[in-house]
C-alpha cells in the first residue's frame, strides 16, 4: 500500500511517500506565496523521486495549516494527529510520552498516554516567541547565517547572559542594545536559545512528561536548541532523523491505517478513482 | 355461601402471622429486585404462603404453639403481606394489572363484609352507628383502596389520603368499627356502667361529664376491648412489661405467666413491625399528628411561615419528652403496690400513668362524644397534682407545636423516640444520589423535623436519620430527578423528579 | 423604617461617562451581521427563529407598562422583579465590538463580559438607559466592581452572596439579602412584592423550566432537530424582558417542530458536553466552530444555556418568608457559578450529563481573564481523565482573530474523541 502525506505549512511544505514500512522519499521546500501550488509541485517531484506513478498511489493525506487549501488529498487531518503518528512510526521500540514540534510559525507539545493515544496537547500559535521564526529573525539581526548562528550558540552554551523580552519583536531591539554594550554574538545567540527552551520546557511540564521526549519539526535540526531543551528538562531528548518530515510521514501513516481499516471493515467505501483505473 | 367464606377466612388466618412476613420478605424482595415479570413474583410469593399455611395449621395442634400463634395474630398482617409489600416491590410493568386483582378482591370482600354486617342487625335493635366488619378485611380493604388510587395521586396528596384514612380507622375505629352485631351490643353495654377504678384490661377509661364512661379509641392504645386493631403504642407496651409481677412469674404463677405470654407476643409483633416501618408510621399513620396537622394546615392557608426551632430547642424537647416518659414508666412499676383505692404509699397513682399524660386521652374522647366527652381533669390528689398540670402542659405543648412549628411535637413524643431507633437499620431507607444534588437545600426547608443531613450529606447514599418520620416531603420537593428516593429493602419505592406542580 | 444606607458613597459620585460612537455602533451591528451570516448556513432552523433573534437584537417590541429592571448573572430571582411590577432584563453582553469600547474607559485587563456590558451604558441611545434600576450579585470580582461603576448611571443594588454554597449555614442570611433586594425594588418601582404576585411569577418561570427541559431532552436524542445555537438564542431571548407567556407559546411551536423531526440515518457526529464560561449572543464563536467541525453539543452546564433555567423553584411552605427562602435556595444555592467555594457539585453535574447524554467528550470554554473557570479546569481535567472522558479546554475571548487556532485544537480533540 503506497500512501503519501502532504504537510502544507505556512513557511515550508513537506511531502513524504511511503509504502507500508518504509519512507520511499520525502522532501522539504519553502512554501512561497502560494503554498497550494508549491505543494502540488513538490508532490509531483516526490512521487517522481520515489518512482511511484500517481495512479499507483492508494491514498494521499493532507495536513498542516493549509490542509484544506490543496484539493488533491483524500483525507484531511490535523497536524497534531499526524505529528503523533509520525513520531511513533519514526521511533519504534522507544517509549515516547512527549512530542515537541518546533515549527516555523508555531510550537506544539503533545502528551501521549502509555498506549500512544494523544492525552493532551498545547500549542503556542498566537505569538512568534518560541518558534523557529524568532531564531531566524535574530540570526538576521546578528548578521549571521543560520548555521553560523547555531554553531555560535552551541559554543557559548554556558553563558549567563539573559534575554528578557517575551515578544519576538522587542527581542530584536534588545539584541541591538546588547550588541551596543559589547556582548559577544555567541552569548546572545545562546541566550536566545535558552529563552525559547525555557518556555518550551514549561509547556512540556504543563501538559506532558519531561522524560521520554521526542523533538521533531524544523527546530529539531538546531542542535543548540536540542541541547538547551535537554538542559531545561533535565532529561534526554530524542531527535529522529529527518525531523522536519515527521508530520508528513505521519499523515501518510494515518492514511494507510485508515485505508486498511476501511478495507477490513464491514462497509467498504468506494476506492478512490485513481486506483480503479488500474494499470493499463 | 357465608359459611364457605368464613371457612376460607379461617384457613387464611395464618396470613395474620408476622412470621410469614419474614418468609415473604426473603422470597419476594429478591424476586422484585430482579424486576422480572409480576406474575413470576406473585407465584414466588404464593408458594411459601401455601407451605407456611400448611405448617401453621399443623402446628395448631400443639397447645403452646397454638396460644402463641393466636397471640401474634393481628389484622394488619394480611394487608401488609398481600397488599402493601407487593405494591411496593412488584415492578410496574404490564403485568401490574394482574396484581391489581388482589387489592380489587379485598375491596370487594370489604364491601361484601359491610353489607353482610348491616344485614345481620336484627330489626328491633337500636340504630347502629358504625360499620360491622371483621378487622382483617377492613384493614386489607382500606389498604387496597389506597394502593389502587396511589398511581393517580401526587406524593403529597397520597400522603394526605393515607393520613385521613388512618385517622378514621385508628381514632374513630374504637367505636365506629366493630366485628359484628354482638360485639357492638357488648360495647354499648360496657359504656353504661359507672366505674371509678381502673382495671388491668382497660387502658384508661375516663369519666364523661354525664357519668358514663367514654372509652379511648383504638389508637394507639391496643388493650382496650373497644378497638385495638393495631399495636401502635410502644409506651403502653413498656408499661405493661413493667407492670408484670416478676416474682410471681418466677414462682410460675399461671395468671401472671399468661399475661407475660401476651406481652411477649405483643413485643415480638411490635419489634417486627418496627423493623419493617420504623418511624414511617409517625409520618403516615399517627392520628395525633394527623389531628395536629389540621392546625398546621390552617397556619399554611393563612400564609404564616412556621417557626424553625434550632438544635438547642430540639435537644430540650427530646430531653423533656424522655424525662416525662421516664417518670411515667417509673410510676407504672409501682403497680403492685396499688391498694384497692388506687394508692401506692399513700399517693394516688393511675394504672397507666403515661397514658394519663398523653394528649390523646383529652382529644380522642371528643371524637366519640363531642365536647361533652372532654374528660374531667385528674384532681390535685393524683400524685400531688402532677397529672393535673402535667396533662394540661402537654396538651398546650401539643397544640402550640402543631400550630406554629410543624412537627416539633414529634421530637418530644416518646413513642417516636423508640421507633426512631429502627430508622437506620430497618427496612426503609432514604437514599440520596449525591452526584445529582444541586445543593439548593429545599429538602431541609421542607422537612418538618428540621433535619439537615439530607441536604448536607455528599458522600454516603444512606441519609436515614433517627428523627426522620419518612414523610417524604423532601423527596416531593427535590427538583432533581432521582436525587432522593425512598427504598424498601433495597428496592426503590418512589423517587424525586421534576414536576410541574408544587 | 431606617433610612437605607447607600452602597456607593455619594461623595464620590461622578457624572456618568457618555461616549456616543457611531463607529462603535456600526461595529456592533457588524458583529451581529457576521453571526447572522454564519447561522444562515444551518440547514434546519425553526420557522419562528426570526422572532427570537429580533428579541435579542432590538428587545421586546410590545409596549409594556412594566418598567425594565436590569440585572446580571443567574443569582437574581427574576420572580422578585416581576412581583415588584418590573420587567427583568438580563444585561450580560456578548458583543465583541463593545469590548473595545469598554476598554477605552475601564481597564483592558478585566473580564470581557464586564467590558462589553459597561460599554452599553456609554452609548446614550442604548436601550439600557431605560432601565429603572440595576441589580447585580456580588458573584465575581468583575460584577462587584462593575456595580460600583454602574452606580453612576442608574440606581444600583449589589446583592451580597455567601462565599460558600452551604444552604445549612447561609440560607437565612441569603433570604435576608433577598428581603433587602425586595425593599430596594419596592422603593424604586413603587410596588411591594406580595405573596400572590410572587407565586404567579414563580409559576411563570417554572413553566419556562419545564419547556426548556423538554426541549433539551428531545434535542439530546436527536441533535439534528435543533442546532445548539438556535437553542441558546431561544433561551437567552427569554432573559430580554419579553412577556413569558408569549415566549412559551413560541417555544411550544419549536418543541413540536423538534419532536416531529425524524432522524433519517444514525447520527455519527461526536457528542460533546459543553461546560465553562458564559456564551452570550452574539458571541457564538465556539458554538459555530463546534458545529462546523462536525460535532454536536448534547448538554451544557452554562449559566447562559440550559443550566440557567434547569432547576425550578421548589415550593413547600408559601408564607412570604418561606417564598424568599425558596427563591434563595434555588437562585443562590443552586446557582451554577464557580464564584462560590463549593465546586464538587459542578464536577458532578458534568459527569452526570456526560453519562446521561452518552457524551464522548467534554469541552470547556474558558474566557480569558476569568480565573474562576480557569483554575477549575485543574480538577475537572484530572477527574475526567481518571474516568477516561476526553477533555478540551479552549481559552479564548470575544474576538474572532483566534478562530483558526481554536479550530485546529477542536479538530485535534475530535480526532481523539473519535479514536477513543
Amino acid at each position: 500500500m503506497i500512501t503519501a502525506g502532504i504537510d502544507v505549512g505556512s513557511t515550508t511544505v513537506k511531502v513524504a511517500v511511503m509504502d507500508g514500512k518504509n519512507v520511499r522519499a520525502g522532501l522539504v521546500e519553502p512554501a512561497g506565496p502560494l503554498p497550494a501550488r508549491a505543494a502540488r509541485d513538490l508532490f509531483t517531484r516526490v512521487l517522481g523521486q520515489a518512482g511511484v506513478a500517481e495512479t499507483d498511489l492508494d491514498a494521499a493525506a493532507t495536513t498542516g495549516y493549509g490542509r484544506r487549501l490543496v484539493d488533491f488529498g483524500d483525507m484531511v487531518m490535523t497536524e497534531i494527529k499526524a505529528c503523533a503518528a509520525g513520531t511513533l512510526f519514526s521511533v519504534p521500540g522507544r517509549t515516547i510520552r512527549t512530542i515537541i514540534d518546533v515549527g516555523g510559525q508555531d510550537t506544539k507539545v503533545i502528551g501521549l498516554a502509555t498506549d500512544g493515544d494523544i492525552e493532551e496537547f498545547s500549542m503556542n500559535d498566537k505569538c512568534a516567541a518560541g518558534t523557529g521564526r524568532f531564531l531566524e529573525m535574530l540570526a538576521v539581526k546578528l548578521d549571521m547565517s543560520y548555521p553560523q548562528f547555531v554553531d555560535a550558540a552551541l559554543a557559548a552554551r554556558d553563558t549567563l547572559l539573559q534575554m528578557n523580552s517575551t515578544c519576538a519583536v522587542f527581542a530584536e531591539s534588545e539584541v541591538v542594545g546588547m550588541l551596543a554594550r559589547g556582548e559577544k554574538k555567541g552569548d546572545i545567540a545562546a541566550a536566545a536559545h535558552h529563552a525559547i527552551a525555557a518556555r518550551i520546557a514549561s509547556m512540556v511540564r504543563r501538559v506532558a512528561y519531561p522524560d521520554h521526549c521526542c523533538f521533531v519539526g524544523g527546530g529539531a535540526r538546531n542542535q543548540a536548541l536540542v541541547k538547551a531543551i535537554e538542559e531545561h528538562l533535565n532529561a534526554q531528548v530524542f531527535v529522529p532523523e529527518n525531523p522536519q518530515l515527521v508530520v508528513a510521514v505521519g499523515a501518510a501513516v494515518c492514511a494507510s491505517r485508515k485505508l486498511e481499516e476501511r478495507r477490513a471493515g464491514e462497509c467498504p467505501m468506494p476506492s478512490p478513482a485513481r486506483t480503479e483505473a488500474g494499470p493499463p | 355461601m357465608t359459611s364457605l367464606i368464613h371457612s376460607v377466612a379461617e384457613a387464611l388466618s395464618p396470613l395474620a402471622s408476622p412470621f410469614l412476613s419474614l418468609v415473604t420478605a426473603v422470597v419476594l424482595i429478591p424476586a422484585a429486585r430482579q424486576a422480572r415479570s409480576t406474575r413470576i413474583a406473585l407465584a414466588r410469593l404464593f408458594i411459601p404462603v401455601v407451605l407456611f399455611m400448611l405448617a401453621y395449621h399443623g402446628l395448631l395442634f400443639l397447645p403452646l404453639a397454638a396460644r402463641w400463634l393466636k397471640a401474634l395474630e393481628s389484622p394488619v398482617w394480611v394487608a401488609i403481606l398481600l397488599v402493601v409489600l407487593p405494591a411496593m416491590h412488584l415492578p410496574r410493568n404490564g403485568d401490574w394489572r394482574w396484581f391489581r386483582l388482589v387489592p380489587a378482591c379485598f375491596v370487594a370482600l370489604l364491601a361484601w363484609g359491610i353489607w353482610q354486617g348491616s344485614r345481620s342487625v336484627p330489626p328491633e335493635a337500636p340504630r347502629v352507628i358504625g360499620i360491622l366488619v371483621r378487622p382483617g378485611w377492613l384493614i386489607a380493604g382500606v389498604a387496597s383502596v389506597l394502593v389502587l388510587i396511589q398511581p393517580f395521586l401526587s406524593l403529597n396528596l397520597f400522603r394526605r389520603a393515607v393520613h385521613i384514612t388512618a385517622l378514621c380507622v385508628l381514632a374513630a375505629g374504637g367505636f365506629m368499627l366493630r366485628q359484628d352485631y354482638t360485639d357492638f351490643r357488648d360495647m354499648r353495654a360496657r359504656r353504661t356502667v359507672r366505674r371509678d377504678v381502673m382495671n388491668l384490661s382497660e387502658t384508661s377509661p375516663v369519666m364523661g361529664r354525664d357519668g358514663r364512661l367514654a372509652y379511648l379509641p383504638s389508637a394507639p392504645c391496643r388493650f382496650s376491648p373497644d378497638g385495638g386493631y393495631i399495636q401502635g403504642c410502644n409506651m403502653e407496651l413498656s408499661q405493661r412489661i413493667l407492670q408484670l409481677n416478676y416474682r410471681k412469674i418466677a414462682g410460675h404463677d399461671v395468671a401472671e405467666l399468661g399475661a407475660l405470654e401476651a406481652v411477649l407476643a405483643a413485643f415480638l409483633s411490635f419489634t417486627i413491625l418496627s423493623f419493617l416501618v420504623a418511624r414511617w408510621c409517625c409520618g403516615w399513620l399517627c392520628p395525633l399528628s394527623t389531628m395536629g396537622d389540621g392546625l398546621d394546615w390552617l397556619r399554611h392557608r393563612l400564609g404564616v411561615t412556621p417557626i424553625r426551632a434550632g438544635p438547642a430547642t430540639h435537644a430540650a424537647m427530646l430531653g423533656s419528652g424522655g424525662t416525662l416518659a421516664g417518670i411515667g414508666l417509673a410510676m407504672s412499676a409501682l403497680y403492685h403496690h396499688l391498694d384497692a383505692t388506687g394508692r401506692a404509699f399513700g399517693v394516688r397513682i393511675p394504672v397507666f400513668p403515661f397514658c394519663k399524660m398523653c394528649p390523646s386521652q383529652q382529644i380522642c374522647p371528643m371524637i366519640n362524644a363531642g365536647p361533652a366527652g372532654y374528660p374531667p381533669l385528674p384532681g390535685t390528689e393524683w400524685a400531688f397534682g402532677f397529672f393535673r398540670y402535667g396533662c394540661l402542659i402537654v396538651l398546650a405543648l401539643y397544640v402550640l407545636c402543631f400550630a406554629a412549628a410543624r412537627r416539633l411535637w414529634c421530637r418530644f413524643c416518646p413513642m417516636g423516640m423508640i421507633s426512631g431507633l429502627f430508622n437506620r437499620g430497618g427496612s426503609f431507607m432514604l437514599r440520596k444520589d449525591a452526584k445529582r444534588c444541586n445543593g439548593c437545600g429545599m429538602c431541609a426547608e421542607a422537612c418538618p423535623m428540621n433535619i439537615g443531613k439530607v441536604r448536607d450529606e455528599m458522600q454516603e447514599s444512606n441519609v436515614s436519620t433517627y428523627d426522620c418520620v419518612l414523610c417524604l416531603r423532601c423527596v416531593a420537593v427535590c427538583p432533581r430527578d432521582g436525587c432522593l428516593a425512598l427504598e424498601h429493602e433495597g428496592h426503590e419505592v418512589t423517587r424525586s423528579h421534576f414536576g410541574t406542580g408544587t | 423604617m431606617t433610612k437605607p444606607t447607600s452602597q456607593y458613597d455619594p461623595r464620590y459620585r461622578l457624572d456618568p461617562v457618555k461616549a456616543p460612537n457611531p463607529g462603535a455602533r456600526k461595529r456592533a451591528r457588524m458583529a451581529v451581521h457576521h453571526l447572522d451570516e454564519t447561522m444562515r448556513r444551518i440547514t434546519r432552523r425553526p420557522e419562528n427563529i426570526e422572532w427570537f433573534e429580533s428579541l435579542l437584537r432590538e428587545g421586546p417590541t410590545e409596549d409594556s407598562a412594566r418598567p425594565p429592571v436590569g440585572y446580571f448573572c443567574n443569582m437574581i430571582p427574576p420572580e422578585l422583579i416581576l412581583a415588584c411590577g418590573g420587567r427583568p432584563v438580563r444585561l450580560d453582553c456578548g458583543n465583541a465590538a463593545l469590548v473595545q469600547t469598554g476598554e477605552e474607559v475601564l481597564s483592558g485587563e478585566i473580564c470581557p463580559v464586564a467590558k462589553a456590558s459597561f460599554a452599553m451604558f456609554l452609548d446614550p441611545e442604548n436601550p439600557v438607559h431605560r432601565c429603572r434600576c440595576l441589580v447585580l450579585p456580588s458573584s465575581c470580582d468583575a460584577k462587584r466592581k462593575l456595580g460600583e461603576v454602574l452606580a453612576d448611571y442608574r440606581p444600583t443594588f449589589t446583592m451580597n452572596l455567601p462565599a460558600e454554597q452551604d444552604a445549612g449555614r447561609y440560607l437565612a442570611a441569603a433570604a435576608k439579602e433577598l428581603e433587602r433586594l425586595a425593599d430596594f425594588l419596592s422603593r424604586e418601582l413603587g410596588t411591594s412584592p406580595s405573596r400572590r404576585r410572587l407565586m404567579e411569577a414563580i409559576d411563570l418561570t417554572r413553566r419556562r423550566t419545564a419547556l426548556v427541559r423538554e426541549l433539551d431532552m428531545a434535542r439530546a436524542d436527536k441533535p439534528g432537530a435543533l442546532s445548539v445555537r438556535d437553542f441558546f438564542i431561544m433561551i437567552q431571548s427569554s432573559f430580554t424582558g419579553v412577556d413569558l407567556v408569549r415566549w412559551e407559546k413560541e417555544v411550544g411551536t419549536v418543541l413540536e417542530h423538534t419532536r416531529k423531526y425524524h432522524q433519517p440515518r444514525e447520527r455519527l457526529r461526536p457528542r460533546l458536553v459543553l461546560t465553562g464560561a458564559p456564551i452570550l449572543w452574539p458571541n457564538f464563536k465556539v458554538l459555530n466552530l463546534v458545529e462546523e467541525c462536525g460535532a454536536d453539543i448534547v448538554g451544557d452546564t452554562l449559566c447562559t444555556g440550559v443550566q440557567s433555567v434547569w432547576d425550578p423553584v421548589s415550593l413547600d411552605e408559601t408564607g412570604y418568608g418561606a417564598l424568599l427562602r425558596a427563591l434563595a435556595a434555588r437562585y443562590i444555592f443552586a446557582a451554577p457559578c464557580p464564584c462560590f467555594v463549593s465546586q464538587g457539585r459542578r464536577v458532578s453535574r458534568v459527569l452526570e450529563l456526560a453519562e446521561e447524554r452518552r457524551a464522548q467528550g467534554v469541552l470547556h470554554y474558558g474566557l480569558r481573564l476569568c480565573q474562576l473557570f480557569d483554575v477549575e479546569t485543574y480538577r475537572l481535567n484530572r477527574v475526567l481523565r481518571q474516568k477516561g472522558i476526553p477533555f478540551l479546554n479552549l481559552r479564548t475571548d470575544y474576538s474572532l482573530e483566534d478562530t483558526e487556532q481554536l479550530r485546529v485544537r477542536l479538530e485535534a480533540f475530535l480526532e481523539t474523541v473519535e479514536a477513543s
